[in-house]
């Protein structure tokens, strides 16, 4: 059984990824989706369901753990958790189309999974008969069955799901302080940098918010947006490994210690690419965010031409505005238009002329409302 | 909890017995019974258990993944030791451990001997059953009853404590020590409601319609739990949250409530305040100033004494004369720093209040439109192969330890069975060009070939031809840069793909992939010559035909009277191609057969490779007076093959022929024409293929009139 359930698994992934990739109708997204149906075939002569559950960490097969099974097994629950789905049932009778539209939902990343005959998806709770508030039991309370109705509805009016998607004014205050909230690890690899330098910590802070600012205004999703305001907190991370002679030097630095203040990219990448459970910008932005639009910056070495990735291409205008922005002991803090004139100059070359533009564009709206 | 001092007895000696049965765990798995390591830890583990029992006959513990509660009291959860028995137990699906009066040591050493076996192969009925064999009485273990995890409809956002499964192993914990765990279908219980959104809930509510009761009785039961229990920093920081998630008029309302509760539990409330962090308790006093709550004097005096140790709450340990946090020195200059937030150093107020319009600026939808390839930067699977070439390019940095770069590139492979699956051949190149050029410059040379080998080995490449089959033609170039970097050792299983392939079109891609190796590929196609299956030896000697050179003809000349045409065509392909003398003699021999189709054959072939010597024989055939209409029909390949040569001096006979009728067999002499029309084209232009096309071009035929038509327009454009 736990063979079938592995290569049924890395079937639906191996389908999901092209879907990502290509397109619905790609046909290595056939494939696939017909390799999960036969392999949910072979299941299907043991029991008539097949029921994934995420407990935690731990994936839940037919009430069975499935743990250290690889990494089929580790994708496909990050995927749901993703998606907001700890409870994942198929049942026998379940059609190559079903299948394929429900690969495309945790592909594309709808808001909520679709309607499918065979395929339930829900969450995983767990229920402790003493802990249910007495309303619910009907005894002495004065609520009203259709108040307990109207919680209800009301509860699932203001699912998380929707209050995110619908852009409220608190949205990015919310988000930002959830997230430092949420993300309690994240703050720890921050910590020393704040014992290391006050200045590093404040501007971490304001450039993650620069950075879900642009994302935001570009239209990106939660999910982005949360992934850069991370990026945008850690991008320079990799200074904590950075002597602190060379990092608070007053006056020229020599040609070796440039270097060494260059390496922070490489440290930090290293140094974050420990942490799995960090967002794969976080470490891309942190070694790219000083190589530039053009590609002039630094690190130098390359394993291939591309470009920078958008999150650093974000981060990098992010992280020279605030460095523009604020108060340094050997520099004043310079003005809105200043710093934008000045940003604009290196515009095509340092920044991406369209990012440039978009955050040009929404400073200046924001700043103004 | 987690401190060992606030536990009672009976749980501290349990956790002792605890550290000890780890150990001995351990060096059962390790040692053979009689072991001194063993004895020793088994008997530590064992008095502590006595002593324990002095006290009562029984104790539970239950696992809550990684953490150990022993009655209402987690043991540390940052310890190490109680981490990992923990996730022992847990990865044996054991729930909860019943220790009873009578234990033995023999009784603990077959508990461990029997869960150090795989995890694997143990399940709740193998356990069970072993137990009962080796005769454990007194040690019973509880499993995880999955049953127990119910299922709603819907999604959580991700993020949310639903979708990450916090708390999930608590509360099953807790219901099950309780025995108040619901199984089956859920009720939509508003327990599991987070403080905010229980607040969001009751904002809603008229409050006209509630009394002081109902306030208290919502206090009281989001508190039950906890009174059944000491109050946890969790239940009054969820019940702080609450709170201060209400609505003004009904937050006034909730707080009196909050006290009055609280106030008959002094003792948890202290117990919840010790582990609270500060500056929750300072804005949870605040918010009671703030709204005029009277506290009773016992209560305030409580928080206050904790808000309080804010003002020490800097104190670290100094190694000489530098303070220590953690595990980071801080000279003096720091310790000022982080005594008084000075982020107004940094921050001028003007871009303090520029930043918070930012964060709540509401961004519309006036943005920028990007282009397609940036937008899909945020798809995970482009992340993905950016965040890839990333860990590549680290692995080339010069700061990079070995510890590291075995940790990446063991991740870099993981993630390359993926990027098989989609095709994405071009990350597979660059890991090669990360490790040639790390082996290049003498450095991590050994991880480096760990990497290479399990590129080369044959599980992989067996994937790897998967993917081949499956995405290859459609990524022709990175394919074939990618076969270079594997060589010569790659065709065996390219090979070994085409020899079973079923569809045409992938065959001939994997042939293409073969060939491109040319003379490399020689001696594997000579390898599989022998094989009896025809198709195999066609495509085996369409391998050598291809790829030339000499190595493989002598292989090939058997095959030249092979009983199956294609094998006999490829075979003599392969030959003509080198310039093999033997090839001509046969073809020579075929041409005066009499066979119609080995002549056919032999003709075609005299086109294509051009074989001179027997190009006097086809201008002879084709001079022969043709008495049938199968004659003439005989005679298009003919015109082809020798049209292959454009040799000038076959004009005239072309146009004898075009210029000839025939009453009987007419149309198969137009036929005839349409092809020596159709192989002008090879020809140089003279007079007399002038003369063929404008008399073509009066033909009564459609085919010849058009024919000569898109003849004659090339030539014009030839001649432009």
């Amino acid at each position: 059984m736990k063979e079938k359930v592995k290569t049924l698994v890395h079937a639906i992934m191996s389908a999901l990824s092209n879907c990502s990739l290509y397109s619905d109708e790609h046909f290595s997204v056939e494939r696939f989706v017909k390799k999960s149906l036969e392999a949910l075939e072979g299941i299907f002569q043991e029991t008539d369901s097949i029921e994934f559950m995420i407990v935690e960490d731990d994936l839940v097969v037919n009430k069975k753990p499935y743990r250290d099974e690889g990494l089929w097994i580790g994708k496909f629950l990050r995927k749901l958790k993703t998606r907001g789905i700890t409870r994942l049932e198929i049942l026998k009778g379940v059609k190559e189309a079903e299948l394929k539209r429900f690969v495309s939902f945790l592909a594309r990343g709808e808001e909520s999974p679709p309607d499918l005959p065979h395929i339930r998806a829900g969450v995983v709770d767990i229920v402790i008969e003493e802990a249910e508030i007495p309303v619910e039991a009907g005894e002495d309370t004065e609520l009203t069955s259709e108040q307990i109705d109207k919680l209800r509805e009301i509860s699932s009016g203001i699912s998380p799901f929707r209050q995110l998607s619908t852009a409220g004014i608190e949205e990015i205050v919310t988000r930002f302080i959830v997230t430092m909230k949420r993300e309690g690890a994240i703050l720890r690899l921050l910590t020393p940098v704040k014992t290391y330098s006050e200045y590093t910590y404040t501007h971490a802070a304001n450039v993650s918010v620069l950075s879900m600012f642009q994302a935001e205004c570009l239209g990106f999703g939660d999910e982005f947006v949360h992934d850069i305001g991370i990026a945008g907190l850690l991008h320079d991370v990799g200074k904590l490994f950075v002597s602190r002679e060379v990092l608070e030097k007053k006056g020229r630095l020599t040609e070796k210690e440039f270097e060494e203040i260059k390496r922070h990219t490489i440290y930090g990448a290293i140094y974050l690419s420990k942490n799995a459970s960090l967002p794969m910008v976080a470490t891309i932005t942190s070694l790219e965010h000083h190589r530039g639009y053009d590609g002039k910056g630094y690190p130098a070495f390359r394993i291939s031409k591309s470009r920078q990735h958008l999150s650093s291409q974000i981060v990098q205008i992010a992280d020279f505005f605030d460095a523009l922005r604020s108060r340094r002991p050997y520099k004043r803090d310079w003005g809105v238009k200043e710093t934008l004139a000045l940003m604009k100059e290196s515009s095509g070359k340092q920044f991406n002329p369209l990012l440039m533009e978009s955050f040009e564009r929404n400073i200046i709206k924001a700043l103004k409302g | 909890m987690g401190k060992r001092e606030a536990l009672p007895l009976d749980a501290r000696l349990l956790s002792d017995a605890i550290i000890e049965l780890n150990i001995s765990r351990r060096n059962v798995s390790i040692y053979p019974a009689e072991h001194p390591a063993v004895r020793q830890s088994l008997a530590k583990a064992y008095g502590h258990l006595e002593k324990l029992f002095e006290l009562r006959d029984e104790i539970t513990i239950a696992i809550a993944k990684d953490t150990i509660i022993v009655d209402e009291y987690y043991l540390d959860r940052k310890n190490p030791v109680f981490r990992e028995f923990a996730l022992h137990l847990n990865r044996l699906n054991i729930a909860c451990l019943t220790f009873t009066k009578g234990l033995s040591r023999d009784e603990i050493f077959s508990f461990h001997k029997i869960l150090s076996e795989k995890p694997s192969e143990l399940n709740e009925e193998i356990i069970t059953k072993r137990l009962h064999d080796e005769g454990v009485v007194h040690i019973k273990p509880g499993f995880i009853d999955y049953n127990a995890f119910v299922a709603r409809e819907g999604t959580e956002r991700p993020g949310s404590d639903a979708s990450t499964g916090k708390g999930l192993w608590e509360r099953y914990v807790y219901g099950l020590m309780t025995g108040t765990l619901v199984r089956g279908e859920i009720s939509g219980s508003l327990s599991s409601i987070p403080p905010e959104r229980l607040a969001g809930i009751i904002n809603q509510f008229n409050t006209g319609e509630f009394d002081e009761e109902s306030y208290d009785r919502v206090i009281t039961n989001y508190m039950r739990r906890s009174s059944e229990r000491a109050l946890s920093a969790r239940d009054m920081g969820r019940l702080i949250d609450f709170i201060n998630h209400l609505r003004p008029e009904v937050k006034r309302q909730f707080l009196r409530s909050t006290v009055r509760v609280t106030e008959k539990e002094l003792e948890g409330v202290r117990h919840a305040l010790a582990e609270l962090p500060v500056d929750r308790i300072i804005d949870f006093l605040k918010t009671i100033n703030d709204n005029a709550i009277e506290l009773p004097e016992t209560l305030r005096n409580l928080m206050e004494r904790f808000a309080k140790s804010a003002n020490i709450s800097f104190d670290p340990v100094f190694v000489g004369d530098a303070p220590l946090v953690d595990d980071f020195f801080l000279d003096e200059g720091i310790t000022e720093l982080l005594k008084r937030g000075r982020f107004d150093e940094f921050v001028s107020e003007t871009y303090q209040e520029d930043i918070e319009r930012i964060i709540s600026y509401e961004a519309g939808g006036e943005g920028v439109a990007l282009p397609s390839e940036l937008k899909g930067d945020s798809a995970e699977e482009i992340t993905r192969a950016f965040y890839f070439e990333k860990l590549l390019e680290i692995c080339l940095a010069d700061s990079l330890s070995e510890e590291d770069y075995e940790r990446l590139t063991g991740e870099l492979l993981g993630m390359v069975d993926e990027f098989l699956d989609t095709g994405r051949f071009s990350c597979l190149i660059r890991l090669f060009l990360m490790i040639e050029e790390n082996i290049k410059r003498d450095r991590f040379v050994e991880p480096s070939r760990r990497v290479r080998d399990h590129l080369f080995c044959n599980d992989f490449i067996g994937r790897l031809m998967e993917s081949i089959r499956l995405h290859g033609r459609d990524k022709k170039e990175e394919v074939m840069e990618l076969l270079d970097r594997y060589g010569e050792p790659i065709i065996p299983h390219l090979i070994e793909v085409l020899v079973e392939e079923e569809f045409k079109n992938i065959r001939r891609f994997f042939l293409t992939l073969i060939i491109h190796f040319q003379k490399k590929a020689i001696p594997y196609a000579v390898r599989w010559l022998g094989d009896e299956r025809w198709y195999v030896k066609r495509n085996m000697l369409n391998i050598l035909a291809e790829c030339g050179g000499i190595e493989g003809l002598p292989h090939v000349k058997q095959y030249c009277y092979h009983e199956n045409i294609k094998v006999r065509t490829e075979a003599l392909k392969a030959l003509l191609r080198s310039g093999d003398s033997y090839g001509v003699e046969v073809l020579e021999e075929l041409l005066n057969s009499g066979n119609e189709e080995e002549v056919e054959l032999a003709i075609r072939l005299t086109g294509i490779f051009r074989i001179e010597k027997l190009k006097p024989r086809l201008i002879e055939m084709l001079k022969r007076h043709a008495r049938s209409s199968l004659d003439f029909y005989r005679k298009i390949p003919l015109v082809r093959a020798i049209g292959e040569f454009g040799d000038p001096r076959v004009i005239p006979l072309l146009k004898e022929i075009f210029f000839s009728k025939s009453l009987l067999f007419r149309g198969a002499l137009d036929g005839l024409k349409l092809e020596v029309l159709k192989s002008l084209k090879n020809y140089p232009v003279t007079g007399e293929t002038r003369d063929i096309i404008e008399a073509a071009l009066r033909s009564s035929r459609e085919e010849i009139r058009r024919e000569a038509l898109e003849l004659k327009r090339t030539l014009l454009r030839s001649r432009r």
